[in-house]
């Protein structure tokens, strides 16, 4: 081989560095949340139901349970990995199939003012509608639910199950209920018919109308709401805000009981400012009565890279969301802390005192407050 | 003009050296700045090293096609000891611009970033090899190749002398930079002057800027800025990165980019605490390695006991912890500076509890503490009551197929060497050995001691129940332990993180397989598959001897270096010896190439009887004897292609090659996954077979 000429020895380096610069632009790529292309198996297996929420134009399947809307070509995934296009109808496979099955407090949810110090049968089924980079069950939630083991608990089974074992409780939790929400509709609606609650632990990413639906059976919600800023919610969770928003106000009109738990990511989400804001839309769009829980962030999963939450900022964020007006906010992951106490909004008595999971009722009968009888918001008595 | 003509002869050799020494010493601070934003696990670093040496190997084989030029020359000569600095803020620089802040890379996005980072640095690199024996030859004197790979050789072994030197006497990386850069400078400034004098003073001049931008404080603090928020100071040990964050009056200390000590983690510090001390009424002697926080002495003095030791590898960080204040003042904390199995295989103390809190097992150096010869080693130094307890990352509510098998293998190993022994699902997962019997009610042990705490009294019932218990004990199957030869462990953890990416890892080795035919293809002429081979034997049984030498006589900052110099060290004596053959090169190559397998089946035989405790000096001498006849190789069969083609082009580019497919397929894939036995067996395979082509070819 004889030697180039100046010029195209500069235009190879040229190409060399312009290929770099793609393969630079390629590191973006692994953040963008998309619908997995040719990804679905060939046939439906034992645990699949026919997605609730859809239409079909021609093969291409529509799926209107989350904001994603993902549109699906035959043998293509959504984004939360459960649902398929098969012959151009789509399809979960997440039914039926849990591997997560766990009897949790009812605090660890973390469910504040509802039925305090029960039990609550807590199952997740594989997959998510978000990416988030500190999820501490990535195992299950960023995985198809054909790469998981699972146990078989069809809708009427984990009814049976958790009356067997006496618990009146039963959660969606764990990956992200909303990515098997037939198996949360069904299993609900079956549980109401057996004096069953049920409580879902969600991001709320949601659409109005399947979440509607979902209200008319299930009892309590706590959900994410990772940040008030649709650009944290894009870079770390692979979200947006506005459709949490939505959930959060459908929810509490539709009369389902409400917590709120924020998880306070160092240098995202510990933005003093921020968290005034979304107390005051809180309070302009709720009201003041849902208990709102700050969360220790500490490192995990892909967010390895960032300090714990300071305690001090935790206190902070109470402090500040107290003086807003919400009624009830709670500090999560601090062991010890008084935070976790629960006091009369009126009369600040001592009404739950925490320690842990363990609880002790003080001043609180039948949902009032012994010393001052203001009604105390949440669900009491089972 | 002969004057001229022998003072640019001897500049120009001079710059080949000067070359060397940069890049060596390059290599080392651009690899430390890398890991200290990529995960430095054995994958990532096996890359990056393949990566650079891949690149380099491209970059001999466009030297081919560049034109002469003297010019050209030395501004790639200036490249090399210009770039660095530039390059060390463009990694910080490039990870806060294309990545969440606190984001940890995944494979792929490690794979581009390294990539994007080293490889024009590498690519210049390997270009400067052949293209000096090329420049040189054309404009001054012929040049031979051996004299080219000799000088490179020196200026490689000067650079790795003065980075390990420099790094020990705490000097930061500009000043490992600069010092590197001034051979290479005043050579091209040398040159320069002589062909052109005007140009003497832009170059001074772009150095000089370049080195008041690397010492500037404010882009050096600025820049690591996009991986350390509310930075307060760093510092680099010859272990590491340390940085000192501090946020809301809590100080976080980081290792190589990972928090180290985190700042009130009470949940954290009660279990590692009080998991194993609990166990027993009274408590004399504890050991504690590594995981130090002031949190967990508060928790661990809490049982009245006599002493703790504490032993941290890396002295810098008890220096920095110590300034911080995070050092507990109490007179029963030992600081013990010191590489962890070292120190447990010398002790003679004895101890009621050993509590080990090292990182999961995703490098060879953290492998051999999860193994049965170290925990052999702990049991020996436990009173006969005495508790082990470490613990590892792992999700509560589901245990992935990775873990499941991660902690068959764990159990596997514990149950080995200890008659009792329980898992707890705390935070993390717990695991405790003892000679004696363990309980699992902690609560009730701590309340029987008159032990309060935080977390366990108000957290353990509700997260260790009986049903988490029991899917996890109903996930322990029976399966080999981990030893030192053979880490499960540490293949699990690597595959377990590159599931995390959705990676297949057999699909990555399958493509670096498919790499390495494709190499043998190319470097089809049988000189250039004995250079090839010999790369990569070298490279893969220097990974071996590390390990090797870890197990046996710990890490140590010092004698480490001395190891992987000898592998670099033997190069030079046995390239310049070989360069006085005269006659039949093929058949001394032949011969060296015999050596080699001879050598790699003593270590495979040495290994297979157990018989690899070697001194240190034995490790040293066969790492130089191994690179003496490596080194010998080259020379002798430049000369050969010499006789056909006056560059021999793809001679280095096979050399860089194969020690760039040597260090991960032993490094990231043999050794994890069949073992040593095995990787050290490939290599035998691999000089075998290329002995058998080359006579079956003649």
């Amino acid at each position: 081989m004889e030697a180039i000429t100046r010029r195209k020895f500069l235009g190879l380096c040229g190409l060399c560095v312009a290929s770099l610069s793609l393969g630079v632009e390629g590191l973006c790529q692994e953040t963008e949340v998309k619908p997995f292309k040719a990804d679905a198996p060939e046939k439906a297996w034992k645990w699949s139901k026919e997605a609730y929420h859809y239409n079909q134009k021609g093969k291409i399947a529509f799926c209107n349970t989350c904001p994603h809307l993902c549109q699906l070509a035959p043998r293509d995934r959504g984004v939360c990995r459960s649902k398929v296009n098969i012959n151009g109808r789509l399809i979960s496979l997440s039914y039926g199939n849990p591997s997560a099955v766990h009897v949790d407090p009812m605090e660890k949810k973390p469910l504040f003012h509802f039925f305090p110090g029960s039990q609550i049968f807590s199952v997740g089924i594989a997959g998510c509608n978000f990416r988030c980079l500190n999820c501490q069950n990535w195992q299950i939630s960023q995985k198809k639910p054909e790469e998981l083991d699972f146990v078989e608990l069809f809708p009427e089974k984990l009814v049976e199950k958790a009356s067997q074992m006496n618990i009146h409780f039963i959660a969606f939790t764990y990956s992200e209920p909303i990515s098997f929400y037939e198996y949360v509709y069904d299993s609900s609606v079956l549980a109401k018919k057996n004096n069953i609650r049920t409580a879902l632990i969600s991001n709320g990413f949601i659409n109005p109308t399947p979440l509607k639906l979902l209200t008319k059976y299930i009892d309590a919600a706590n959900i994410n709401l990772k940040s008030f800023s649709d650009e944290i919610y894009r870079n770390l969770n692979g979200g947006r805000l506005d459709p949490v928003l939505e959930t959060l106000e459908i929810l509490s009109k539709e009369g389902v009981w409400l917590e709120i738990t924020t998880l306070m990511v160092p240098t995202y989400v510990d933005d003093m400012e921020m968290i005034k804001r979304m107390c005051g839309w809180i309070l302009n769009k709720l009201g003041p009565n849902h208990p709102l829980h700050f969360l220790r962030f500490f490192p995990q999963y892909k967010l390895k890279r960032l300090p714990p939450t300071p305690i001090e900022v935790l206190e902070k964020a109470r402090e500040t969301a107290l003086y807003e007006g919400i009624r009830y906010v709670y500090i999560g992951n601090v062991p010890g802390h008084s935070g976790t106490n629960t006091y009369c909004h009126n009369c600040k008595s001592l009404l739950i005192e925490r320690n842990g999971y363990n609880i002790k009722i003080h001043d609180l009968k039948e949902g009032r407050c012994k010393s001052c009888n203001t009604s105390i918001p949440g669900r009491w008595q089972a | 003009m002969l004057k001229e003509r022998l003072t640019s002869y001897g500049l120009y050799h001079f710059t080949i050296v000067g070359v060397g020494i940069c890049s060596i010493t390059s290599q080392v601070v651009l690899f430390r700045e890398l890991f200290s934003i990529l995960e430095g696990n054995e994958v990532i670093i096996s890359l990056s090293m393949f990566l650079w040496l891949l690149f380099g190997s491209f970059g001999s084989l466009i030297a081919k096609i560049v034109p002469v030029n003297h010019m050209l020359y030395l501004f790639l000569c200036l490249s090399s000891a210009l770039l660095p600095p530039y390059l060390i803020f463009f990694i910080r620089y490039l990870y806060g611009k294309f990545f969440i802040y606190g984001e940890a890379l995944t494979f792929k996005a490690s794979a581009i970033f390294a990539c994007g980072t080293l490889g024009l640095y590498a690519l210049i690199i390997g270009i400067l090899l052949p293209y000096s024996q090329k420049v040189i030859s054309e404009r001054v004197a012929k040049t031979e190749a051996a004299d080219v790979y000799i000088l490179d050789n020196l200026g490689d072994n000067i650079g790795a002398a003065l980075s390990t030197v420099l790094l020990l006497l705490g000097f930061k990386f500009q000043n490992l930079i600069l010092i590197s850069a001034i051979p290479i400078i005043l050579a091209v400034i040398a040159l320069t002057s002589i062909r052109n004098k005007l140009l003497t003073i832009p170059l001074i001049l772009t150095s000089g800027l370049t080195f008041i931008a690397c010492f500037s404080p404010s882009l050096d603090l600025k820049t690591l800025s996009f991986a350390y928020k509310d930075l307060v100071r760093y510092k680099d040990s010859v272990y590491g990165r340390i940085v000192v964050t501090k946020t809301a009056q809590e100080i976080t200390v980081w290792e190589s980019g990972l928090p180290y000590i985190l700042p009130r983690d009470i949940t954290t510090a009660e279990e590692k605490a009080h998991y194993p001390l609990a166990q027993r009424e009274n408590i004399g002697n504890v050991l504690l390695i590594s995981g130090y926080s002031p949190e967990l002495v508060d928790e661990i003095l809490k049982h009245n006991l006599k002493e703790i030791d504490y032993v941290e590898l890396d002295p810098q960080i008890l220096t920095t912890a110590r300034e911080f204040n995070l050092i507990h003042h109490s007179t029963k904390l030992n600081l013990i500076p010191m590489d962890a199995k070292k120190y447990v295989s010398q002790c003679k103390k004895p101890y009621d509890a050993v509590i080990m809190d090292l990182p999961t097992p995703d490098t060879f150096q953290l492998a051999r503490f999860y193994t049965t010869e170290y925990f052999s080693e702990i049991n020996r130094i436990l009173t006969p009551r005495g508790v082990f307890s470490f613990s590892i990352e792992y999700s509560q509510n589901y245990l992935s197929r990775y873990q499941k098998e991660l902690l068959n293998v764990l159990m596997a190993t514990v149950k080995d060497v200890f008659p009792h022994y329980m898992i707890i699902p705390g935070e993390r997962l717990y695991i405790l050995g003892s000679k004696a019997p363990l309980s699992l009610n902690i609560p009730l042990l701590l309340n029987h001691k008159g032990i309060t705490s935080s977390y366990i009294s108000g957290y353990f019932d509700g997260n260790v129940t009986k049903d988490r218990i029991q899917s996890i004990l109903s996930a322990i199957k029976d399966t080999s332990p981990n030893t030192e030869l053979n880490s499960n462990a540490f293949r699990l953890v690597i595959e377990e993180w590159f599931s995390k990416a959705s990676v297949n890892p057999h699909l990555v080795y399958l493509i670096l397989i498919l790499a390495f035919v494709l190499c043998l293809a190319f470097f089809s002429i049988t000189k250039e598959q004995v250079i090839f081979s010999s790369g990569f034997l070298l490279m893969g049984a220097e990974i071996i001897l590390i390990y090797l030498f870890q197990i046996c006589h710990g890490y140590a900052y010092l004698a480490l270096s001395a190891v992987i110099f000898s592998f670099l060290f033997g190069l030079l004596p046995g390239s310049y010896l070989a360069k006085g053959v005269k006659r039949n090169q093929d058949r001394w190559a032949f011969f060296c190439d015999i050596l080699l397998t001879l050598m790699i089946l003593v270590l495979l035989l040495a290994i297979y009887r157990g018989h690899y405790r070697w001194s240190p000096q034995v490790y040293l001498g066969y790492g130089f004897l191994l690179s003496f006849i490596v080194g010998m190789q080259f020379p002798l069969l430049a000369r050969l292609k010499e006789q056909t083609q006056e560059v021999p082009y793809k001679l280095f580019s096979a050399d860089l090659a194969g020690a760039g497919l040597g260090v991960i397929m032993v490094g990231g894939f043999l050794a994890p996954f069949f073992g040593i036995f095995w990787a050290v067996f490939s290599l035998l395979c691999l000089k075998a077979l290329c002995i058998i082509l080359g006579l079956w070819r003649q």
